[in-house]
């Protein structure tokens, strides 16, 4: 097995940062909520958080292989030394940074139809579209900024949806998190425009853990986009991020994340991200809906479940995901339907691929309790498998309490053969364009619901993933 | 001209061809027989460079060494393999797939062109008349995988075609297509190595190399 492809958003930049908040402890947590200015009602549900910890453990259940991080090490808070006011004035060597990753924050360069916040380590330093958008009453701005301009909002739907002691990385999250993205869609608007967040990690030592809320309220629509990268470092970086969604009545939120963190060597396993997501959404109002799309290609552990809570009469989950590990790559990854509301209604789609020594893992619960009365579900998860040395697991969880609901679940597992390459070969096509091609029509389900700007750069890192993968 | 001079081959360390010599100038066809298991498919395979093959000996097409060469290179310098039991591609499309194999053949149509002349070649073979939009040969026929091999060979006429008993299995119509392919590429220079069990093609041809064992009985 050869693995040469270069991870392509590895360099790091001589951006001056200062970090601050070794170890997790309550000076930590004091000098964050400090440094953001915050109200001393956000400083308590910080401390709140940092004190549940102590009940929690950090999960070991999935299946996932990893040094700890040792959380005394790492550094809480990593930002930019020169903070600016605008765009305008960010350092340049920052917003080189991200015209680099194809993020052009000059609105003037912009990718047509998309307003971007853009999150250097810990904080966000800048958010394009924000006058043209309020205009329409629709609030986009960085976390911190929506802590000062509209605590009323993210007072009432911070945490409701993933509480501080959900889980050990949601609490950590919950005590120390940085800066995310805060949206807020007036009720009967439809978002005129893409919103996405764009997070780069540079700093070595540090964590990101940023947090984004994002609210619907009752017969609007936003859909929301979310990329990733970071440098190449031999030590692991930990991300463990929280995002909560809300959808009232009627109102319908879709999420797509393009995830490409530094999957770490892979020949050697060292370095790379460590995903720990906990990412939940709650459809509360009546036919409301959330879709979840994600294209997992990076980090070196993943840990991530984008969920569902369908409480509002008739409201509709879905989750579709394509996972592509690689390298030593492991992932963990899937979903959660928890029915509640009558005529409730999820899909899942799943494709994982394995490559190289990975390993991938699909987990999935459907949950149907006994007031999600005619509730449905369709799950279809597959794997593939290429080469002989990577693994593929499936392990969906289904908990029925009444007799109306219906479930329907299909999976299969593949693994390319030797005769579908040679096929190939013999047409010309090389390992790398055959297995392209194979893995294209694989995801072809799940790529064909990303936001049109998504979907090229998606097809892009599918084959970047292929160069040079297979021996 | 095809050139080829003390080819052995094993697959898994047991040797399945023998030291076999074979010299063709352009336009000639050389029918290839002998009974199952005798190697007349491997013999094609090794010229095909399939990975697993260890092959010794040179085998030359024109000015190049093929013998030097992995299995795609070969293809893309003029080397076409009509396959005895094609795969099933699992969601990739036949149109899909033409135009990539269009794409390594330095886009020898446009697009349009290309699906135009395959749907037109697709009706003419009797295939469904969905067949472009369909997986790659998912659910078919073994006909309709020789129908759909066929029609390859006609877009990207090939310098060296490599027919695995394209013959067996198909309708009179068909075969009798796959004999005036033949006659089309070696009017037009190509060299065609050809395995065929049937008794009828054997009277057709004079240029015939009969295997046993894996090597030439005559």
């Amino acid at each position: 097995m050869i693995e040469t492809t270069e991870y392509k958003e590895g360099w790091t930049s001589n951006v001056e940062t200062e970090q601050l908040g070794r170890g997790l402890n309550e000076d930590t947590v004091r000098l964050i909520s400090s440094k953001n200015n915050e109200p001393e009602w956000l400083l308590e549900w910080r401390l709140a958080a940092l004190d549940a910890l102590k009940n929690l453990k950090e999960p070991n259940w999935a299946e996932l292989e990893y040094v700890r991080p040792n959380y005394d090490e790492i550094y809480y808070h990593s930002r930019p030394k020169k903070l600016a006011a605008s765009i305008d004035e960010v350092d340049p060597a920052i917003l080189a940074d991200f015209e680099k990753l194809g993020i052009p924050l000059h609105e003037r360069a912009k990718l047509a139809g998309v307003a971007v916040d853009a999150v250097y380590d810990s904080v966000s330093i800048g958010t394009t579209y924000k006058e043209k958008l309020a205009e329409e009453g629709i609030i986009f701005c960085s976390f911190g900024e929506a802590v000062q301009e509209h605590p009323e909002l993210v007072k009432k739907y911070l945490g409701t949806v993933v509480p501080q002691r959900d889980n050990w990385f949601a609490c950590i999250n919950s005590a120390v998190f940085s800066d995310g993205s805060f949206v807020y869609i007036p009720p009967g608007r439809r978002c005129p425009l893409e919103l996405s967040t764009y997070f780069r990690i540079n700093s070595a030592n540090s964590g990101q853990f940023e947090r984004t809320l994002i609210i619907a309220d009752k017969d609007s629509y936003v859909s929301y986009l979310e990329g990733c990268t970071a440098p190449k470092r031999d030590e692991n970086q930990l991300h463990a991020a929280v995002v909560e969604l809300i959808a009232l009545d009627r109102a319908e939120i879709k999420y797509s994340t393009v995830q490409n963190w530094y999957p770490g060597d892979p020949e050697s396993g060292l370095g790379g991200i460590y995903n720990f997501v906990t990412k939940r959404g709650a459809c509360r109002g009546t036919r409301s809906r959330i879709s979840w799309t994600q294209v997992e290609t990076g980090s070196a552990i993943t840990w991530k479940y984008p969920s569902c809570i369908l409480q509002g009469p008739e409201s509709v989950g879905e989750f579709y995901s394509v996972a592509v590990t690689k390298g030593r790559q492991q992932a963990d990854t899937g979903t959660k339907m928890i029915h509640i509301g009558a005529g409730s209604r999820s899909k899942i789609i799943s494709k994982g691929i394995s490559l190289g020594h990975s390993s991938n893992t699909y987990r999935g619960l459907v949950r149907m309790t006994p007031t999600a009365k005619n509730a449905r579900n369709f799950t279809q998860c597959d794997s593939l498998m290429i080469g002989n040395d990577s693994r593929a697991n499936t392990i969906p969880y289904t908990e029925i309490a009444n007799g109306t609901a219906q479930i329907e679940h299909e999976a299969t597992t593949g693994r390319v053969s030797e005769e579908e390459l040679y096929y190939l070969a013999t047409r010309g096509l090389t390992q790398e364009e055959a297995s392209s091609i194979i893995v294209n029509g694989f995801c072809r389900s799940v790529l064909n619901t990303l936001p049109l700007e998504f979907a090229a750069e998606a097809n892009k890192l599918l084959q970047v993933q292929m160069e040079g993968s297979i021996g | 001209m095809l050139k080829i001079e003390n080819l052995s081959a094993s697959i898994s360390g047991k040797k399945i061809i023998d030291n076999i010599n074979i010299t063709l100038n352009a336009g000639e066809c050389l029918l290839i027989t002998g009974q199952n298991g005798s190697g007349k498919s491997t013999l094609l395979h090794t010229i095909m460079g399939r990975p697993d093959i260890e092959a010794e000996g040179k085998i030359r097409l024109n000015d190049i060494m093929l013998s030097n060469l992995p299995c795609h290179a070969r293809s893309r310098e003029g080397v076409f393999m009509f396959h005895q039991t094609p795969p099933e591609i699992t969601g990739v499309n036949t149109m899909t797939l033409l135009n990539e194999i269009n794409k390594v053949n330095d886009n020898k149509y446009t697009r349009g062109n290309l699906i135009s002349q395959a749907n037109d070649l697709f009706l003419h073979l009797g295939l469904p008349t969905d067949w472009s939009k369909r997986q790659f040969n998912v659910g078919a026929s073994g006909g309709e995988r020789k129908k759909n091999e066929l029609a390859q060979i006609e877009l990207f006429d090939g310098k060296l075609l490599l027919l695995d008993e394209p013959d067996s299995g198909l309708e009179q119509t068909s075969r009798r297509y796959i004999f005036e392919l033949i006659d089309r590429t070696c009017g037009r220079g190509g060299i065609v190595l050809l395995v065929s069990h049937d008794k009828d093609i054997q009277s057709k041809y004079s240029n015939i190399l009969e295997l046993k064992n894996g090597s030439s009985l005559r």
